[in-house]
């Protein structure tokens, strides 16, 4: 890493969206950071082209803001439309969505935990980056996992096909519930998935308490005060206080673990306003009965956390058996609730893998699940609504207004990554304290930042699509007047 | 030998639309038995399910870069895209990362693979059009498509 590099252009003729994946990190006198951002690139003009539609349409716009969570939109926008047009789903259609919904989830989990976790523990975050990668993990723990790991992630998308008319962009949520039924025969092969899916959920359980639980190396990382950070948590439960990802109540606990607000969806505004600062379009959403104090720690701070670490600290258990028996080992291993370690958000995840399996299961086999009363229709005078589901990286807010004809006036979302946009600047300055003394930048700084990155798995680029590309971090160094000391990057 | 033509792209986001402006002139004009014509705006891991079982695979879609005048054509490898590091999120998993990940998982990826890329000029607008060097740049792609196809 040395002064050079600051001229290399990172991939010609294709560079890097201006502005896409860049950290600045701001050195005090004494040369210690200061403050760590990140930058993420502005989309323009979304609420105006929604502004002036028919309402049923955002669950069908909004899907394609995002090019790899539709399913999580789809969910949310279809309960803002219940909530604009006043209609309560029938049981089925709220089991079809759930269903839907789990299936969702763990597509995501396994492919997260698979392809981007898993290689930092099962190889190591000191092994060759060549082999950091799914292939290393498969190579090490053996072929046949490769092919489970495809075969269930395949699952997943069939089921979401199956109710949602397409895996990847969702048709089937529509005010007032579904666009259509299941028969036997789909049910039948829902349950034959689901069922395989549950085994492979107790195998990625088994593999994570192998590779990871076993090594004192991994889980002092995992626990180490680098990526630790206490903050409050934010999640839905259900009447139980257990996690649930589909509906229930707000639920947020302060860093000791005890609860400090409970409210509904509809009721999101008085509870969480949103802080801006000018180096960034992105705001930072904060707990407003708390108060925002900056980037800070600690039970004054308004900073809370979202995702399946979040969901799981917030609740009081899981609602079936082998997740809430893998939710009990994980918190006694990591020393009690809540847990403050960013790098646990990946047990978390398949403990969450576990319950969106189990769930699966349970809604296959639920009597009702077939019926073809999927609909009430709306009849009141649309108006304004609110859908939250929990999206695979944490809490996501629909907001709706209408006039009378059901035109939209106004709409307000806040994703799950713009949620933990404070945590995640605050764990990039926790790796980049540990990294950097008096203007020396330590080697191994962008592997820190991004082990902290990956844990909550941000959606920086939701709808800037430009090329299959992946985020090439830059991280910018500088001086207390803004000037740039150094320039690291891949 | 399957051949996949791709358009990727959020015809939502003006400039971002092209690769899905050239494959759906692509598909009204397509009659090859061997060649599928297909239009996505999914994006990183998403996009291993897409390429999966075909022989051959040309990705249309928008780039931005450093040099070049908005409407170049840039005809390009795969590997040109790897900035060799794991990736930091599932948003952000690059297409040699899938092809790679695809292959060792045993599955059947294109050997032959090539991104035309357009570069635009904005990306993140919603609702704006395509602008007129963009737009211009479709019936060159399809020439690049067809001389392509037909080796």
């Amino acid at each position: 890493m040395t002064k050079t590099q600051t001229t290399t252009i990172l991939i010609n003729p294709i560079t890097r969206l201006e502005g896409h994946g860049k950290i600045d990190i701001f050195l005090n006198d004494a040369g210690d950071v200061e403050n760590a951002y990140f930058q993420v690139p502005e989309l323009r003009g979304f609420e105006e082209f929604c502004r002036g539609r028919p309402v049923e349409e955002l669950a069908r716009i909004t899907t394609r803001i995002c090019g790899v969570c539709p399913g999580a939109h789809h969910m949310a926008s279809s309960k803002a439309l219940d909530a604009v047009f006043h209609v309560d789903p029938p049981p089925a259609a709220k089991k079809l969505r759930e269903l839907f919904y789990c299936a969702h989830m763990i597509h995501s989990h396994i492919a997260h935990f698979y392809a981007l976790a898993a290689p930092d523990f099962v190889l190591g975050p000191q092994s060759d980056p060549a082999m950091r990668n799914v292939l290393g993990v498969i190579a090490t723990v053996g072929r046949e996992l490769g092919e489970s790991v495809i075969r269930h992630r395949a699952y997943a998308q069939d089921i979401q096909a199956l109710i949602g008319g397409k895996a990847t962009h969702p048709v089937c949520g529509l005010p007032g519930g579904m666009s259509k039924a299941i028969n036997e025969e789909e049910r039948k092969s829902i349950q034959d998935m689901a069922e395989s899916t549950l085994e492979f959920a107790k195998f990625s359980l088994k593999l994570f308490h192998d590779v990871v639980l076993m090594n004192k190396e991994y889980v002092d990382i995992v626990l180490g005060d680098v990526y630790t950070m206490q903050s409050y948590y934010m999640g839905l439960v259900d009447q139980n206080n257990k996690v649930n990802f589909y509906e229930g109540d707000i639920r947020v606990v302060d860093p000791v673990g005890l609860e400090f607000a409970r409210f509904k969806p509809a009721e999101y505004l008085d509870h969480i306003q949103e802080h801006v600062e000018s180096w960034t379009y992105l705001k930072f959403p904060y707990l407003k009965n708390v108060g925002w104090r900056g980037l800070v720690e600690g039970d004054d701070s308004g900073v809370f956390r979202v995702a399946p670490l979040a969901r799981l600290n917030v609740a009081d258990g899981m609602a079936t058996p082998l997740a809430q028996e893998a939710y009990e080992a994980m918190f006694s291993t990591l020393g009690g609730k809540p847990v403050h370690a960013t790098l646990a958000n990946h047990w978390a995840r398949l403990v969450e893998l576990m319950y969106a399996a189990e769930r699966l299961l349970e809604l296959a086999t639920d009597a009702e699940i077939t019926s073809p009363d999927v609909r009430a229709i709306p009849t009141a005078t649309p108006d304004e609504g609110v859908g939250v589901v929990e999206a695979p990286r944490g809490t996501l807010f629909h907001h709706y207004k209408t006039d009378s004809d059901g035109l939209v006036t106004d709409l307000n979302l806040i994703v799950a990554t713009v949620n933990n946009h404070a945590a995640i600047c605050m764990s990039i300055k926790k790796a980049a304290q540990a990294l950097i003394k008096k203007k020396t930048v330590s080697e191994g700084l962008l592997n820190m930042v991004e082990m902290a990155f990956r844990a909550y798995d941000p959606c920086f680029g939701c709808a800037t699509h430009a090329l299959p590309g992946q985020m090439p971090l830059t991280v910018l160094i500088r001086d207390k007047s803004g000037e740039i000391l150094q320039k690291v990057e891949r | 030998m399957k051949t996949l033509v791709l358009g990727l792209g959020n015809d939502m986001l003006s400039d971002d639309a092209i690769g899905l402006k050239v494959v759906r002139e692509l598909a009204r004009v397509n009659s090859r038995p061997d060649v599928e014509v297909q239009e996505t705006c999914l994006a990183s891991l998403e996009l291993l399910d897409l390429l999966v079982g075909f022989d051959r695979a040309i990705l249309v879609d928008a780039v931005l870069t450093e040099t070049g005048s908005v409407g170049d054509i840039y005809d390009l490898p795969p590997e040109s895209l790897d900035i060799g590091s794991t990736p930091t999120s599932l948003h952000h998993v690059d297409l040699p990362n899938v092809l790679a990940m695809g292959t060792g998982l045993g599955l059947k990826m294109p050997e032959d693979v090539r991104i035309l890329a357009v570069k635009a000029d904005d990306i993140t607008t919603f609702g704006g059009p395509c602008c007129a060097e963009v737009e211009a740049a479709v019936p060159r792609i399809l020439d690049l498509i067809e001389a392509r196809l037909s080796t």
